[in-house]
């Protein structure tokens, strides 16, 4: 009795893992059938034209006809979606739009390629004219050439001796063609590439007092023109000033009372990137101030109004009691007072 | 006692008749070797393009299951002349691994489609 159950078990066994095999072979065939699908979504390019799938059996070639970008086929008769979904995903940027006469194609930025064209050997061809990834032989001037083809003047017009074209830096390093979304255009994205090579900036931005760069308040490009400038640091603006009375403005005066370190430059007393001490101050006060102001408190010694330093001249004597204060404790308006009585930059 | 073991016997023969060769087929494995050798460029898995499309090259050797394996094994490891779908011949690309276990995966996963 005990012998027939075991036999039936086993054969009952054996029927079942027979079958599930068969299941798990429907189940390859069925993940193959999806591999064109999952292609296409894992580059979220569902949207892109592209050649339907034949008929197995009644499968007629392509012709190679284009895909995405006028005059595409002579690249996407191979880089199709079966082959690299994320290069068709061009069509969803500024570059795929086939109703601007100015969209270029494949070629307008990846050269003729002939060489790449036409290979038929059993090795990798050789590679397109221009390429832009990471370790790219094409030299850093001839791939910036194809983009500063067309994105030439405005922001650009000082690309040309800047210090981003000095260091070698090539477009394609900050920015991605293909992608739907670069992430250096969006504005909090865009920090994670700049801090890539700028990891100073990137270590001031976790300090205590920063601008709200983490926040995506404030993004690089919002001091920083990255294409070149006149200014110093590839800044928007010709001066530091400038660049900061684009959001501080009611620092920018002209004042009754003017504080000189102000009109002349912010970062005498800022730093811009990040600082423990804020509000992104360099030193703390009183240290700071005593760098310029060499201390009429603690010598009593009387100073005129808008005057760095012992000075000829009194109006009163200033209060020994405030030594080692902050002094912006009374000296609130520090960067200007349209008060008459406000010399002191006290109100 | 004899029947039932003889009625085991031919359920497990007709199952392992039944099963295919590519039951153990590692997809993800194939489709990323395939990838990495530029399979894709001249062909897809159900898209004609320079070369014949994976599910067309199944169809063909369906129930041929050895010559077909013999014949894409040849393809990808010797690099023999090939006529392309436009008529025109050139080497097929000869796959860099010589992973043996690799390719019959490759192979296989190209067979059940």
């Amino acid at each position: 009795m005990n012998s027939k159950i075991k036999a039936v078990t086993l054969s009952a066994l054996v029927a079942v893992c027979m079958i599930a095999g068969n299941v798990l072979a429907a189940e390859g065939r069925d993940m193959g059938k999806a591999i064109a699908k999952m292609y296409l979504s894992e580059a979220g390019a569902t949207e892109i034209q592209v050649q339907p799938a034949g008929e197995v059996g009644a499968e007629a070639p392509s012709g190679n006809k284009d895909i995405v970008l006028k005059g595409d086929a002579k690249c996407t008769a191979c880089h199709d979606e079966a082959d690299s979904p994320k290069v068709l995903s061009i069509g969803k940027t500024s570059h795929g739009v086939k109703g601007d006469a100015r969209t270029p194609t494949c070629t307008s930025c990846h050269g003729e390629s002939d060489a790449h064209i036409a290979y038929k050997g059993s090795a990798k061809p050789p590679k397109p004219d221009r390429v832009f990834g990471k370790n790219t032989a094409t030299p850093v001037a001839e791939r910036n050439r194809a983009c500063l083809t067309c994105h030439k003047g405005t922001a650009r017009t000082h690309w040309e001796g800047s210090q981003h074209q000095n260091a070698q830096v090539a477009c394609s390093d900050c920015h991605t063609t293909h992608a739907p979304a670069d992430k250096v255009l969006n504005k909090k994205t865009q920090r994670e590439v700049c801090f890539a090579c700028h990891k100073e900036q990137r270590a001031d931005e976790h300090k205590i007092s920063t601008h709200p760069i983490d926040a995506g308040k404030v993004a690089c490009s919002d001091c920083h023109n990255p294409h070149g400038s006149t200014g110093p640091k590839l800044l928007k603006k010709n001066t530091v000033n400038e660049t900061c009375f684009l959001c501080h403005a009611e620092k920018r005066g002209p004042f009754l009372w003017a504080h000189q370190p102000v009109v002349e430059e912010c970062t005498i007393c800022h730093t811009p990137h990040g600082s423990n001490i804020t509000p992104l101050l360099k030193t703390r006060p009183p240290f700071m101030c005593q760098e310029c102001h060499d201390g009429s408190h603690s010598s009593g010694t009387p100073v005129g109004p808008n005057a760095a330093g012992i000075q000829a001249g009194l109006t009163v004597a200033p209060n020994r009691n405030n030594v080692g204060g902050s002094c912006m404790n009374c000296h609130r308006q520090i960067h200007g007072s349209n008060s008459p009585a406000g010399g002191f930059l006290q109100r | 006692m004899k029947k039932i073991i003889s009625s085991s016997l031919a359920l497990t023969l007709v199952a392992a008749l039944i099963t295919p060769a590519y039951a153990g087929v590692d997809v993800d494995a194939a489709k990323s070797l395939a990838k990495k050798n530029d399979c894709f460029k001249c062909h897809a898995v159900d898209k004609t393009k320079k070369g014949p499309s994976y599910k067309k090259v199944a169809l063909k050797y369906k129930g041929k299951t050895a010559e077909g394996e013999a014949a894409i094994t040849k393809n990808i490891t010797t690099g023999p002349k090939v006529k392309l779908e436009d008529g025109t011949e050139e080497n097929h690309k000869i796959i860099e691994t010589k992973d043996q276990a690799q390719i019959k995966n490759l192979v296989d996963w190209i067979l059940s489609l």
